[in-house]
């Protein structure tokens, strides 16, 4: 299972309603993949998304983005580096 | 020996002792209906009638029945399925009423003097609504009883004190017979009071004329013709009463307290023992601006009621926010440079507001919260002791009780109120209580007897005179806090009467101006006694009326929906209740108090039970639309929604298409959260089944998208076919079908069969600018191409290809049209681009497409003789496939590899065990495989 980072960028502020749904939506397809969302940077003034995943490549994020309507600006394999993981470096 | 008395309030006693009953109304109210049943009661009945809602109701009872038994012993008979109380040997009021016409007047006045007043007075539990309707019947009946009784009472005692005493009794209790009136007439005139009975007379008039809009029948018209003409009698003026003191009286320990304390302040007490005097005081006493907020008995809905109070008091209102959590920042933020929040009743707070105080009572910049609430009845309610305990276990609570003052305080108190009160005889009898004890004094400095508190204050509301008295009538139905203009409204009373009269309840300390056009009573009691004074019938009526005053006030945010709910369902207008219902539910959804919500939308539900044809269906389906959108845990609100199903169903037969289609959408939402509720792959699965129920559009899609994304996904495509036959049945066309059909004949490998397919689902897809559904079917469309090695015809895909990728941002999608235009040209022999469509296809990170153009690259190159080339991108190919289980890819490369005399690789991915779930292109590899040979050259493929 790899890494995932989702960028998105909307024109105007989200609400709390319209992230829900798009959260649904997509859960039901990453859930057939069998892929799962980890957590979301949300911008505060809202406008600005960086979401992580877990799946086993890019395409089934994006696919799952795609047949859920989510408009996203790019979706891109990771390594984490954070510290709580010292002993890893680039 | 014990004694059970329904005919008033409830009453037990033992051995001629009262029992003291538990605070809780649902506790007595059960006691009412066993008793007044004299039945066993299935659980799941009582359960029903009275503890319906998500709080497991089975505790609920068990807990009743817990607290009832050692008050009730032996006759409290609980078993597994059902409980009775058992009427042997104990002595029931209701069992000592016989027939009138032959008892001996003697036992009839016996029989009239068990009616303490209503059936299980007091005991109204309006959202538990079976329930009231039962004690409604009940009341009714009983009713009627007394009516006879009392009728025959005044007939034997002809013309005398015993008998007025009767009829003006028979008018109270039933108050729109014209032979009641007209007998108590003729018994005034017949003891000499003329005038009486001529203003009596006028009394019923404008009754009659106000409450059914007619006048009185010939039996009063005849009665005041017969009035024999006396001497006026002087009418004893009324004395102005004396105002309740300002000073605080005694409570100088707990005033100490309250001050000294941090964290939330919670005083408790019984009723009238000063609590929210109390908080007056300390509001008084607070260094900065003071805000308050009062909750109202639960049957009310106004969420955050308290806290909306408590914002007014400084002209604010409610921010609008986009949810919750922002809501309540927003009124932290507004509370902002209040130095103290007092809140009373608590122990009728919503769960939003009980939500909120506990999100402020943690908020560091907050004001100090000094609360107040009826000692027990705040077990009644689960949201708010669930909030008190949370905070007494994070410390940030401290609990005040108020105890009965001194008697040298009693003292202080009585004697501000009135001097010369027999000062030994209210302390004796009013226990510390100073409400009690100001009552008492009055009553006794007018010589009347000590009695309970309930019977003083009914005692002198008795004593106002017509048109006061009236208004407390309307008063007390319409609630603890009335408005001026909407009780005008609703009593036809011209507004200088009006005024007037309130002008003198003001004076008389029976009512308090709270505000620009809003009174209170002075206090809970009075209103009740007031309310419980008022008979059954004039109460349905004035509820009713209130209910059409308050429809007629301009209302765009529905901020009166729950009060119209409330007037509306006790005065039987059942369609404007449910209607109300709705509106209050929508209203909750928008201040995000989901808890409310749900709340409203069951009573709402029960209430519409009893309407019928598409009104009933409209107002179901905007309720069930209420519940589906609360964001409460789903298993709690998957009871009420269980009808949703057939609701729609029976919409759509009958023609109610708007109603149909909000079903269909509400199931398919449902599903949607059900999906998440459940487990993973066959969450769409179970979406599809769940909606197969609503029938029409909604479901043809659901089902259709389900089946394309197992096709797409290559998994259960067994399944997944039967599921395009079902969708393809209900006849209606959609993108997901096309594609879908594509999928399945192009994964069995009829690329011819597919192609239609495919080209539909482009031009549906078009139409709707579904760009995303048009790539789906080119890419496949240009996929089959290549694997049937048709280049020209792939390349000419490719340029559509282009065309829609242009118009997707973000995606992988013009890689993949590169790739694709790469293999065209392999496959036709030029090989430039393939290093450099693949690299760019590799960094897309897109293993599936990979796997896929990889094992196409491998046979080629295969074919070809190129076998390094070849046997390196199978490897590439298997390493992919396995990653994103890809068993076809997997399978092809795989065999790849063994043709190339490679190790056998390790076992194929086993996630496809079931062979359907592999390409026909992939189940060719293998059956080739079982004959040992190199996969020839593609000559089958058509």
């Amino acid at each position: 299972m790899a890494i995932l980072v989702l960028e998105q960028t909307f024109d105007k502020p989200m609400t709390a309603d319209d992230l829900r749904d798009a959260a649904k939506r997509l859960d039901q397809c990453l859930v057939a993949h069998g892929a799962r969302w980890m957590r979301s940077y949300l911008s505060k003034d809202r406008k600005r998304m960086i979401c992580e995943f877990e799946a086993a490549d890019a395409e089934q994020i994006r696919e799952s983005a795609r047949t859920a309507g989510i408009p996203f600006d790019r979706c891109w394999a990771a390594d984490c580096y954070s510290r709580d993981k010292p002993t890893e470096s680039y | 020996m014990l004694e059970i008395r329904l005919l008033g309030e409830l009453e037990v006693v033992r051995d001629g002792r009262p029992v003291a009953l538990p605070a809780s109304r649902k506790a007595r109210a059960l006691v009412a209906y066993l008793v007044g049943t004299r039945r066993p009661q299935r659980r799941e009945r009582l359960c029903d009638l009275l503890w319906d809602g998500p709080d497991d109701p089975r505790a609920q009872l068990r807990w009743t029945l817990s607290k009832l038994r050692p008050l009730l012993e032996p006759h409290l008979v609980a078993g597994r399925e059902h409980v009775e109380i058992a009427t042997d040997g104990a002595r029931i009021d209701l069992d000592r009423l016989g027939a009138p016409g032959n008892a001996t007047t003697d036992a009839l006045e016996e029989c009239a003097a068990l009616f303490r007043g209503q059936f299980a007075d007091g005991l109204d539990l309006p959202a538990c609504f079976r329930f009231q309707q039962w004690c409604t019947a009940e009341r009714e009946r009983w009713r009627q009883s007394h009516v006879a009784i009392l009728a025959e009472l005044t007939r034997r005692h002809g013309a005398t004190e015993r008998a007025l005493v009767h009829a003006r009794r028979h008018t109270a209790v039933d108050p729109f017979s014209d032979d009641a009136h007209a007998a108590l007439i003729r018994v005034l005139s017949d003891l000499g009071q003329a005038h009486d009975a001529l203003r009596h007379y006028e009394y019923c008039r404008q009754l009659f004329e106000r409450e059914l809009g007619s006048r009185p029948g010939p039996a009063v018209e005849e009665a005041r013709r017969g009035v024999r003409r006396a001497a006026p009698s002087l009418a004893s003026p009324v004395a102005p009463r004396p105002e309740v003191p300002v000073a605080l009286v005694g409570r100088q320990q707990e005033l100490a307290r309250i001050t000294g304390a941090h964290g939330v302040v919670l005083v408790t007490g019984e009723p009238g023992i000063g609590k929210s005097r109390l908080l007056d005081e300390v509001a008084r006493r607070a260094p900065g601006p003071a805000l308050h907020g009062r909750a109202f008995a639960a049957e009310m809905i106004r969420p955050y009621g308290v806290w909306v109070d408590a914002l007014r008091t400084q002209g604010h209102e409610l921010p609008q926010e986009t949810d919750r959590t922002r809501l309540f920042d927003a009124i932290v933020a507004r509370l902002g440079d209040a130095a103290l929040v007092t809140l009373d009743d608590l122990q009728w707070m919503d769960e939003g507001s009980a939500a909120l105080l506990h999100y402020v009572a943690r908020s560091p910049r907050a004001p100090r919260l000094v609360c107040a609430a009826r000692a027990g009845e705040i077990d009644d309610n689960p949201h708010v002791s669930r909030v008190v305990r949370e905070l007494a276990r994070e410390r940030r609570l401290t609990r005040v009780p108020l105890g009965p003052l001194s008697p040298e305080d009693t003292v202080t108190l009585v004697r501000s109120v009135f001097r010369g009160a027999d000062e030994d005889r209210v302390i004796a009898g009013s226990g510390g209580n100073p409400l009690f004890a100001i009552e008492l004094s009055r009553a006794v400095a007018e010589g009347a007897p000590p009695a309970s508190l309930s019977t003083l204050i009914a005692a002198r509301l008795e004593q106002i005179e017509d048109t006061a008295r009236e208004l407390v009538s309307w008063a007390a139905v319409m609630g603890r806090q009335f408005d001026v203009d909407v009780l005008g409204r609703a009593t036809g009373m011209p507004a200088g009467e009006m005024l007037s009269a309130l002008e003198r309840l003001e004076r008389g300390a029976v009512i308090r101006a709270s505000g620009d056009r809003t009174y209170d009573f002075a206090h809970d009691l009075v209103r009740d006694v007031a309310y419980q004074g008022i008979s059954g019938p004039r109460r349905a009526l004035a509820h009713g009326q209130i209910a059409i005053a308050l429809q007629a006030v301009h209302d765009p945010d529905s901020l009166l929906a729950g009060d119209i709910l409330h007037h509306a369902s006790l005065g039987g207008q059942l369609q404007s209740a449910a209607e109300a219902a709705v509106r209050a539910g929508e209203r909750c959804l928008r201040l995000f108090a989901y808890t409310e919500a749900v709340g409203v939308a069951r009573r709402g539900l029960q209430i519409a039970e009893a309407l019928a044809g598409e009104t009933r269906a409209q107002i179901e389906m905007k309720l069930l639309h209420v519940v589906v959108m609360a964001r409460t845990p789903i298993r709690e609100r998957l009871a009420l929604t269980t009808g949703l199903a057939e609701a729609t169903e029976r919409a759509r037969l009958a023609g109610h298409t708007a109603t149909a289609a909000l079903g269909a959408h509400l199931l398919a939402c449902l599903a949607e959260e059900l999906s998440q509720y459940g487990q993973a792959a066959d969450a769409s699965l179970r979406a599809a089944e769940l909606s197969r129920g609503a029938g029409g559009v909604t479901a043809a899609h659901t089902i259709a998208a389900t089946a394309r994304c197992l096709l797409y996904l290559q998994r259960e495509v067994v399944r997944a076919e039967s599921l395009l036959v079902e969708a393809q049945g209900m006849g209606v066309e959609s993108t997901e079908l096309a594609l879908g059909w594509g999928y399945l004949h192009s994964h069995e490998g009829r690329h011819a069969e597919a192609t239609p397919y495919f080209e539909r689902a482009f031009v549906l897809a078009a139409r709707e600018q579904d760009h995303w559904r048009e790539w789906a079917a080119l890419a496949r469309l240009t996929g089959m191409a290549l694997e049937d090695a048709e280049p020209a015809l792939a390349l000419r895909y490719c340029d559509r290809l282009g065309a829609v990728a242009e118009k997707m941002t973000g995606g992988s999608e013009s890689v993949k049209a590169d790739m694709m235009r790469a293999l065209a040209r392999l496959i036709a022999g030029d090989p430039t681009d393939l290093e450099g469509a693949l690299a760019r296809l590799r960094e897309a990170d897109s293993k599936s497409d990979l796997a896929w153009a990889l094992t196409l690259v491998a046979e080629i190159e295969l074919r070809r003789g190129q076998t390094d080339a070849a046997r390196a991108h199978a490897e590439e190919a298997l390493a992919a496939a396995e990653v994103v289980g890809r068993a076809s890819e997997a399978v092809i490369a795989d065999a790849i590899l063994r043709s190339l005399g490679a190790a056998p690789a390790r076992a194929v991915p086993t996630k496809a065990t079931n062979a359907a779930d592999l390409t026909a292109r992939a189940r060719r590899y293998l059956e080739k495989e079982t004959s040992h040979g190199h996969p020839g050259p593609r000559a089958d493929v058509r």
